[in-house]
């Protein structure tokens, strides 16, 4: 007999080039439009995010018109976004995982990720997941938790925050440090 | 109309179909049935970013997700491409269909952890030359090349 309790969490979609990525709601404090030129970290309320273009760190082009997939995520938008990443209060820091190098495992938690796009807030059965298959053997597999199949077809990929961040501490001053423009439209996303 | 049984009797000595053969970068290659569970078309293809080029994405096949492995690359053909294939193909003809644009079918490894890889045509079972050896086949054998893939999937290698 099938054991049908799996782990439901509550999960931040993100688009970027057409693939639809999952984190951790728990993880998101806000989205923002993103300022153009990127700086290098955006500082919200007194806190400091860096900057992380998740078109450059999975080298993608900065502005392709990526098609549609079938069921899949939209390409980007004429506005890209800003969604601010952190450890949820009360969370224990998370347990490296085996594919992390030393220096990522103890990178920053705080981040601001560019994406293409939000597309909505989610519960997914993240214990239906599955982990990168092993022909993948590059970074991607710190950036990513694993694969989730949906019942549609598509395939959500969930993001590893921790595996995202820098290894380096964002350099401290306000060099290169934009204060958070106003929220998007959208309003924060959560 | 012979029955299978008849043709077999009639054929006599006549290989049995040992390979699937298919065209990968214009080229005929083939690969021992033992290793293929199937052949299915193409359906989304999530492109999950990878630093090996090879990676093409993730394809959901029977509810599994499956990596999506460019085969003519690891081959040192080049890109994934439909183009120019049929010229290639022997007097057999193919069986599948030939896209236009990207390969719409791929075929399915039969191992522990199983592969697809995009293909430009399907040309059906074929027997192997009767002395089994390679150096007579009209077709590059691939097994090698899947076991390999296959064992560097293996988490316990």
């Amino acid at each position: 007999m099938t054991d049908t309790r799996q782990a439901v969490e509550r999960c931040a979609l993100l688009a970027v080039d057409g693939v639809e990525y999952a984190v951790e709601a728990a993880w998101v404090r806000r989205s923002l439009p993103a300022p153009s030129p990127l700086p290098a970290a955006i500082l919200h309320g007194g806190t400091t995010y860096q900057l992380v273009d998740l078109r450059q760190l999975f080298g993608l082009p900065a502005g392709s018109a990526a098609p549609r997939q079938a069921g899949g995520a939209p390409g980007p938008g004429p506005e890209r976004l800003i969604v601010l990443i952190d450890r949820p209060p009360g969370a224990a820091a998370p347990a490296p995982a085996p594919e992390l190098a030393p220096a990522a495992a103890g990178a920053v938690h705080r981040i601001a990720l560019v994406i293409d796009d939000l597309l909505g807030l989610e519960p997914l059965a993240t214990g239906a997941a599955v982990p990168l298959p092993g022909v993948y053997r590059g970074p991607e597999r710190r950036w990513f938790h694993g694969v989730l199949p949906r019942a549609d077809g598509r395939i959500t990929v969930l993001l590893r925050p921790e595996g995202l961040a820098p290894a380096a501490e964002p350099s401290p001053g306000p060099e290169g440090v934009a204060p958070a423009a106003a929220p998007s439209p959208g309003g924060a996303a959560c | 109309m012979l029955s299978r049984r008849e043709r077999g009797r009639e054929g006599g000595r006549a290989a049995r179909p040992g390979v699937l053969a298919f065209v990968i970068g214009g080229r005929p290659r083939a690969l021992s049935l033992g290793l293929v569970a199937g052949v299915a078309e193409i359906g989304a293809v999530t492109r999950v970013p990878a630093a090996d080029p090879c990676n093409l994405g993730l394809i959901v096949h029977r509810g599994a997700v499956l990596p999506l492995v460019d085969l003519g690359r690891r081959l040192g053909g080049g890109a994934a491409s439909a183009d120019g294939a049929v010229e290639a193909i022997g007097a057999e003809g193919p069986i599948g269909a030939i896209a236009a644009g990207p390969p719409a079918f791929c075929i399915i490894t039969r191992s522990r952890q199983a592969i697809a890889f995009p293909v430009e045509a399907v040309l059906g079972l074929q027997a192997l030359p009767a002395n089994g050896g390679t150096a007579a086949s009209p077709w590059e054998i691939l097994d090698p090349l899947i076991v390999d893939l296959a064992r560097d999937q293996d988490p316990a290698h």
